[in-house]
């Protein structure tokens, strides 16, 4: 561990802390997410470049924009206004307190555990060459525990469509007048931005078999270059989802399903390919899934069923 | 085809769910009917199966563990599946009655109730630890938006709260799990048992964050805070599959793990006595809640805080008795709980509130709804014949089998109990009106067959339980892995 590391966790405590106790909802968010790229960086640090993308463009861009929306959705009044704890001093004193011992306990057990050489880890590593994918992430995601991603995809379908319920009968106002769309900056932005993005995001995705990368890291990519176009009013939201949208929205979760049924009488297993199509049955997933992710983060953001092109 | 049958009974409901999503504002109930079939029909060919052959296991993309994720079926499984599949076809033809599939939010009752389904089928077959947390999210994501559908502010508040809490048992869940893929390098459950026996600090700390997670997702006191408003103010279905089902997916988790890799660390006495004492606080503050509740619903929602307690005796007497007496007792709660929930709907319904003080003289022109009500509850005070009678009655055998005659007497103060919060409504109901003048009020809504039927079958078979003992137990089988 050097001093970069060290300045680094450092960082990581001190923005949590300044996070939770800043007084301004909007000064905590813009913490939260420089937090988020502090994180990226360190994972990074410690070789996980997939988990450092997956932060990036999740924690700390998804996420971020997310937050950032449901803040200006509070309206002006609320703007700058301190937050009011509703917890008593002696419940916050007390959650305190909880969470050092857990975070104590938990440093204190990671601190006793073995570095396992016989676990699945290395059993991964080892089968390596058998999977149609080389990239040791992606193949645990795509293939050795491809059951998991698959129920994890299915999480975003329910996540969408939690957000348009919880949505309705708590406010209908955000959406046209919106202040960020008349400056000046935001088509400039989205001129520059808008390709980039889809062109990273893309990118991400097709290198996910062969480097650090994937749907999620790219889907979320991909969501970004959809809420530049929303905030630049290029992209409008519609009361309901027309069936093109509704089936990208879920045309990973098809295929993904399709394929593990469709070829399970020949294999004899759920989600076994057999060998010759098994690189561009992962590859079809793969592309499939980022349309869905990007499509279902977007639609968190627009908060609404249905989107519609604006031109201008 | 038997070794499928596991995969199908998780994805055909999810499946189904994607494609009443696809389908969207289309022609009415049909659609909806076709996915409950295509939901229950693999859980039932799957219960007969496990029933005929035994244990079912599948290795998801052919890859044998510790690499991949295994499938299996065992009595329990079955079991769960089976609760599920019934009271989710009973619950669906209620909410068929219910929900108008033209209308924009009842819609989404058609995509996320299939995707529940497929996810608890989806947990009760899991046999790996990161992939029960994966289905034990699936659940809880697709149970809390299923709250928002009754579209009140209450309700949206109730969800976040469920929300925030629910997440913070899985923050704490994962952990452990973590904690025990660090120490044995392995998630599947069988494996990890083995290579965790020896036990020691970090093990207990692992089974003491994976147990707290499930104990508030389980919404045991002291973590029910977020129940009674959930379940309270949802629409009477998703009441009903919250209570019967979802929460009790994570008790099952927790009887599962106990079962299995967390045997060592949760068989120490003092944790075993630390839990039931959760369960006793459980049984008797759910109870007393439960009689204070000004709200039907609520006194339903809180008698489900005190249900769930019976389940965590099991800890300290860690028989076969006990173990099928905790189980059975799940099982029949389930069913009477998701009876009592769509009653308390139907009146709700039929008269636009559910305040106990305004319920006086309902009872003579609701007859069907509180007959359903009082016939669930029969079963949720344990008398006999019923389901609840028999599951407390195996449970008292081994709490006096183990000597622990104290917990007998909580069982029993819980009956009691139970007894005063449904008698105190049903009294209600059927006191008669003062003077004429305030008369019995004719309902501002009727309820078609749809809705009225479905409750009173539930509140039956909660009855007919008491007499299922036999082939539902010998399904249930010996405790797995030989605890106790």
């Amino acid at each position: 561990m050097n001093l970069f590391d060290a300045l680094t966790a450092l960082l990581l405590v001190l923005l949590a802390w300044r996070c939770l106790i800043v007084p301004d909802l909007f000064r905590s968010i813009v913490l939260f997410v420089v937090f988020g790229l502090l994180l990226a960086l360190t994972w990074a640090r410690l070789d996980a470049p997939d988990l450092a993308l997956a932060e990036a463009a999740i924690g700390a861009g998804v996420l971020g924009v997310l937050l950032l929306g449901t803040w200006r959705a509070l309206g002006s009044p609320r703007r700058g206004e301190t937050p009011s704890s509703s917890l008593p001093a002696g419940l916050r004193v007390l959650s305190a307190a909880g969470s050092a011992v857990l975070a104590g306990a938990l440093a204190y057990g990671l601190h006793l555990l073995p570095g396992t050489g016989d676990g699945a880890g290395t059993l991964a590593l080892e089968t390596l060459p058998l999977p149609a994918t080389g990239q040791p992430v992606t193949a645990v995601l795509l293939d050795f525990r491809s059951y998991d991603t698959l129920l994890e995809t299915a999480v975003l379908l329910m996540a969408v469509v939690g957000t348009w319920l919880a949505r309705s009968p708590l406010l209908d106002a955000l959406s046209s007048e919106d202040a960020t769309a008349h400056t000046p900056v935001m088509p400039v932005l989205m001129r520059l931005f808008a390709p980039v993005l889809l062109v990273t995001g893309a990118y991400l995705v097709w290198a996910g078999a062969y480097t650090p990368g994937g749907a999620f890291q790219g889907g979320a990519v991909l969501a970004a270059a959809g809420v530049l176009l929303a905030l630049g009013r290029r992209l409008g939201t519609a009361p309901d989802a027309g069936w093109l949208l509704r089936l990208l929205l879920v045309l990973g979760v098809l295929v993904f399903i399709g394929a593990g049924l469709l070829l399970m009488p020949a294999q004899n297993a759920f989600m076994a390919y057999p060998e010759r199509w098994a690189g561009l049955i992962m590859h079809l997933v793969e592309y499939t899934l980022a349309v869905s992710i990007a499509l279902s983060l977007l639609l968190l953001f627009t908060g609404r069923p249905g989107l519609r092109g604006i031109s201008g | 085809m038997t070794e499928m049958l596991p995969v199908l009974a998780v994805f055909l409901p999810l499946l189904a769910g994607v494609i009443l999503f696809l389908s969207g504002p289309g022609p009415g109930g049909l659609w909806a009917l076709g996915g409950i079939v295509l939901s229950a029909a693999p859980s039932l060919l799957l219960v007969r199966q496990v029933a005929v052959m035994g244990t079912i296991e599948h290795l998801m993309g052919g890859w044998s563990v510790p690499l991949g994720i295994r499938l299996m079926a065992d009595g329990l499984s079955a079991l769960m599946i089976l609760l599920t599949a019934v009271v989710g076809v009973l619950v669906s033809i209620h909410a068929l009655g219910l929900f108008d599939r033209r209308d924009a939010a009842s819609r989404q009752f058609w995509v996320l109730w299939p995707l529940l389904w497929g996810a608890l089928n989806a947990l009760f077959l899991s046999a790996d630890l990161f992939n029960a947390y994966v289905t034990l999210e699936l659940v809880t994501l697709a149970a809390i938006p299923l709250v928002l559908l009754a579209g009140s502010a209450r309700a949206v508040s109730a969800a976040l709260r469920y929300l925030i809490l629910a997440l913070f048992g899985s923050m704490l869940y994962l952990a452990g799990v973590a904690l025990i893929y660090g120490l044995t390098g392995v998630l599947d459950m069988q494996l990890a048992g083995e290579r965790l026996a020896g036990g020691g600090w970090v093990v207990n700390l692992a089974a003491a964050l994976m147990v707290t997670g499930l104990l508030v997702k389980a919404a045991i006191v002291p973590f029910h805070l977020w129940l009674p408003d959930a379940h309270g103010s949802a629409p009477a279905p998703v009441s009903a599959l919250l209570s019967a089902l979802v929460v009790k997916a994570a008790v099952y988790l927790l009887l599962r793990l106990w079962s299995g890799p967390l045997l060592e660390p949760l068989s120490q006495p003092s944790v075993a006595w630390l839990l039931a004492g959760l369960g006793v606080a459980a049984i008797l503050y759910g109870s007393v809640q439960a009689l204070r509740q000004p709200r039907l619903k609520l006194v339903v929602a809180y008698s489900t805080v005190a249900q769930l307690g019976y389940m965590l005796l099991l800890f300290p007497m860690a028989g076969l008795l006990a173990w099928q007496g905790v189980i059975y007792h799940g099982v029949a709660h389930g069913v009477a709980k998701a009876a009592l929930f769509l009653a308390a709907g139907n009146i709700l319904y039929q008269i636009g509130h559910d305040r106990i003080v305004d319920l006086r003289g309902s009872g003579t022109v609701l007859a069907v709804s509180f007959g359903t009500f009082a016939i669930a509850g029969i079963s949720i005070m344990g008398l006999p014949p019923s389901g609840g009678f028999l599951g407390k009655w195996l449970l008292l055998q081994a709490t006096l089998g183990a000597g622990a005659w104290w917990l007998a007497l909580v069982i029993l103060a819980g009956g009691l109990l139970a007894a005063g919060y449904v008698f105190r409504v049903l009294r209600a109901a059927f006191q008669l009106p003062d003077s004429d003048a305030e008369g019995m009020e004719p309902p501002v809504r009727h309820i078609g067959p749809l809705m009225r039927w479905p409750a009173l079958v539930l509140a039956l078979l909660g009855i007919a339980l008491g007499f299922a003992g036999e082939p539902l137990l010998a399904l249930l089988g010996d405790m797995p892995g030989g605890a106790g």
